[in-house]
């Protein structure tokens, strides 16, 4: 008797579409390369030479690809939703970055090349009553010289002008803004930066101050409104993304976010997949399992819920990476902890436990000691060994952190960005030069035994994995430096980080991360094959755009 | 907000996991004699109120019978504080628990934002274990930048410790805020005396003043002192009387009519002192000190 769920299951049902390439560079190493693709039902029906897959019966042969090289789908394993959100807004960074609709923005490399760019957003702001806010301001890279309210005074004496600092913890406004928030001489809040006389100079540090200004906490509270996703989509597609994550999704701790953004991802026009780690707040473990277990309950093949994200620490550029001897070189204190150390290994326990893959933040020596240790403790008691919980961001793990990991099972997901955006600083104000060497071991991490992901946190730096390939197979700086040369990898190994081994630390590699029979049909479509250009080049290939269970989604 | 309301007194609540700020919660929601309180907690889940005081509960909100509100921080709590000043009937207080690990200075940043008014930092350490704390490697430092953050520290579990353990204690916490001048205050049963807790909001200088005859009115352990106050006071003896004050003072309030014909409210908590402009002159201007018993300050001389 004919049973259509079966037919569904074992047989396809739907049209053939046979794309054929330059290249397929598959990510399998069962079959390294090919020329063509199947696909039926979004998914992948084969792959290899024609005739190979004609006996599947009838199809379309697709050729618009046929001078392009299609590797797998690239996943981004590290990034958050307010990527969408600020790209609403004038990018006014130092470096330049694409924008959602494909234009090339920011690159203002002086303050006068920032208040010109302020002018021109200004004139082009028809509203007059609207506050200009931009965003992606790094200060480190104007050295002696400090944005103040007196330049933005400049910009617009009627407006108020806010420019959000690149890490999000700072903002310097104009004199109209000040005003307009009552922020004086007898304000209180701590981070209002002032000059000898107690004026207000229009910085404000961290978030409390920032608040002061009415449009900067209006801004903030529409951060998490889901219609970023699409924006998030968009930058995810120029950069030739099909699967981005969410590392810090509330869905956890406002039940009520889910909805929106199922409904979001739901739309077939939607051009990515979304994977969510939510951040677990201050629920008890219990209530925190159960939650995500009912999240995950409505995974679907474009939203799914990965996890749980624990944040350990700071930054190191912050100075607030919980750090072991010998801390930073200009003797900052050793860090701050987000979670006490003897929580996090209960949480960890605890999650281990009911059988949640965790994704933990860490960024000081001292944290990654203490996220190790949580795990092997888990697993004494535990003996799930499947589990693949990560260690993000991992940028000073050393060879004995990465040996331990690898005998625990863990992943990495390394922040070789940091290399070419803060190489430099590290090398002269946090780490200083020899532990700079040593910062983002994707080498050693391969040595060891340790499975790994590169990454971007954006908004952090850009949403690109062609750029973080490049910075891990090169390991340069703007000023030139090579950083720890040794730790360089293969541009097939940078791949094999974005894909395949990104795709197993999501426990997704049975679906996605190769061109291979039965998985998604999600390939990335570049004018170059980056396993065999310069890796000097890797960087500069060209994106046509992504293929999506299938569908073609051409960048902007 | 409507305009004419006055700010929201903000009081944050810290000390690591352990040192006892559930209990004294419960301790303030059970007093809050006729205030709306609201209280933000880091789990409403891992906090037990006591029974007999809820009337509803959900997920992150638990109403109580007087008219109190317990509620989950989320983790846009600073994001969502302007949505208290819009509750219905309006609230008269918010009480913050700061994270075990937390800055209790940063969370008392908020209180400074608009349509609030910081009324004091307490944070806790438990007698019993505070000093293993600031040994600990890991985490002491951010332990003891908790203290320092503090406008008073109070030791819980007093009641629980011998008097040596107690001394050992106070030795330690006074070590690590040494020169700051923020007091050490011993408690017992989450009890911190509610003139100490609160400052703002509850104006009652003058009640403070007519009670320091009556003791009986005051926890023990405290001392309440009027302070006579002369018709008008040169506004830079009153700054320096204010400096020299010893640290074991806890508050000071009261409001002075100055020499140049402008009055003030002075209100103190520890090391946080402010001194605000108030719109007509004061007819019994008075100061009221209260401190752990047996300070002895100076008098002014004005
Ligand atoms: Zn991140």
């Amino acid at each position: 008797m004919f049973d259509p769920g079966l037919a569904g299951a074992f047989g396809h049902r739907g049209d053939i579409t046979i794309f054929v390439a330059s290249e397929i560079v598959t990510m399998d190493p069962r079959r390294p390369s090919a020329t063509h693709v199947a696909v039926c039902e979004g998914r992948i029906l084969g792959v290899g030479p024609l005739e190979e897959l004609e006996v599947w019966g009838p199809y379309t042969l697709d050729e618009r690809f046929a001078d392009y090289v299609l590797v797998p789908g690239m996943i981004e394993a590290h990034s958050h939703v307010i990527e969408g959100a600020l790209w609403e807004r004038p990018y006014v960074g130092f470096h330049p970055r694409r924008g959602p609709a494909g234009q090339i923005e920011g690159g203002q490399r002086s303050i006068d090349e920032l208040l010109e760019r302020l002018h021109f957003e200004d004139a082009a702001l028809t509203d007059l009553s609207e506050p200009l806010i931009c965003w992606g301001l790094d200060p480190l890279y104007f050295p002696g010289e400090r944005l103040t309210s007196a330049h933005l005074d400049m910009v617009s004496s009627t407006r108020q002008i806010i420019v959000l600092h690149a890490s999000l913890h700072l903002a310097t406004v104009n004199s109209v803004t000040l005003q307009a928030n009552g922020i004086d001489a007898d304000s209180e809040t701590e981070g209002i930066v002032r000059d000898t006389n107690g004026q207000a100079v229009g910085e404000l540090q961290e978030f409390p101050a920032m608040l002061t200004v009415t449009a900067l906490a209006r801004l903030f509270r529409d951060f998490s409104d889901p219609r970023h996703l699409w924006t998030l989509a968009r930058q995810g597609v120029n950069g030739g993304i099909t699967t981005v994550t969410n590392l810090a999704g509330a869905e956890i701790t406002d039940p009520q976010a889910a909805a929106p953004i199922a409904e979001q991802v739901a739309d077939p026009s939607f051009p990515i997949r979304l994977v969510t780690y939510c951040l677990p707040g201050n629920a008890t473990p219990d209530a925190v399992a159960e939650r995500i277990t009912a999240l995950q309950a409505t995974n679907t093949d474009k939203l799914i819920y990965g996890g749980v994200k624990i944040v350990g620490d700071g930054s190191i550029q912050g100075y607030t990476a919980v750090m072991n001897w010998p801390g930073y070189i200009n003797g900052a204190p050793q860090g701050l902890w987000q979670v006490p150390p003897d929580r996090l290994s209960e949480m960890v326990r605890n999650y281990h436990a009911a059988g949640i893959n965790l994704h933990l933040h860490a960024n000081g020596d001292a944290t990654i000691d203490a996220v190790i240790d949580a795990v092997d403790h888990a697993l004494r008691h535990h003996a799930w060994l499947n589990h693949r919980h990560t260690l993000q961001h991992s940028q000073i793990t050393t060879p004995a952190h990465y040996r331990t990991m690898a005998r625990l099972g863990m992943c990495a997901n390394i922040f070789t960005n940091h290399l070419w955006y803060w190489g430099d600083q590290h090398y002269t104000s946090t780490l200083g030069p020899d532990r700079t060497h040593n910062m983002e071991t994707c080498a050693t991490a391969a040595r060891e035994g340790v499975r790994f992901s590169i990454h971007s946190d954006a908004p952090v730096t850009p949403l690109n994995q062609l750029h973080t390939m490049w910075c891990a197979t090169n390991r340069t700086t703007p000023t030139g430096r090579t950083l720890g040369p040794n730790e360089t990898i293969t541009a097939y190994q940078a791949l094999a980080a974005v894909t395949i081994d990104a795709a197993y630390q999501l426990h997704l590699d049975h679906k996605i991360g190769s061109i291979e029979t039965g998985k998604h049909a999600d390939f990335t479509v570049l004018t170059t094959n980056p396993l065999t250009c310069d890796p000097d080049h890797i960087r500069d290939i060209s994106i046509w755009g992504t293929v999506l269970n299938g569908t073609p989604q051409p960048a902007n | 907000m409507s305009a004419s309301r006055s700010a929201v007194p903000f009081t944050v609540i810290g000390g690591f996991l352990g040192a006892g700020k559930t209990t004294v919660i419960n301790q303030i929601l059970r007093g809050a004699s006729g205030e709306r309180i609201v209280v933000l907690v880091n789990d409403v889940g891992d906090t037990p109120i006591d029974p007999e005081l809820i009337a509803s509960r959900s997920a992150d909100t638990i109403t109580l019978t007087n008219g109190c509100i317990c509620c989950s921080l989320g983790d846009e709590f600073a994001l969502t504080l302007p949505d208290l000043l819009e509750l219905s009937p309006p609230i008269d207080r918010v009480v913050v628990e700061a994270s075990g690990i937390g800055d209790p200075g940063r969370i008392a940043q908020y209180g400074t934002l608009p349509g609030f008014a910081l009324d004091g930092v307490i944070v806790l350490a438990d007698c019993e274990g505070i000093g293993r704390l600031l040994d600990d490697g890991r985490i002491g430092h951010q332990i003891a930048d908790q203290l320092r953050r503090a406008h008073v520290v109070a030791m819980t579990k007093s009641d629980l410790a011998t008097s040596d353990e107690l001394k050992r204690a106070k030795a330690r916490i006074a070590e690590v805020v040494e020169g700051q001048g923020i007091p050490i205050l011993e408690i017992s049963n989450g009890q911190i005396p509610p003139e100490i807790m609160f400052g703002l909001g509850n104006d009652h200088v003058s009640e403070l003043a007519a009670a320091t005859s009556d003791s009986s009115m005051f926890t023990h352990g405290i001392d309440v002192q009027t302070v006579p106050v002369p018709a008008q006071v040169e506004r830079v003896l009153l700054d320096q009387w204010l400096a020299a004050l010893p640290e074991d003072v806890l508050r000071v309030k009261g409001v002075v009519n100055l020499a140049d014909d402008t009055a003030v409210v002075v209100q103190k908590v520890g090391p946080r002192c402010r001194i605000t402009a108030r719109p007509d002159r004061a007819d019994e201007p008075r100061l009221v000190v209260i401190s752990i018993t047996g300070t002895e300050f100076s008098h002014p001389d004005w």
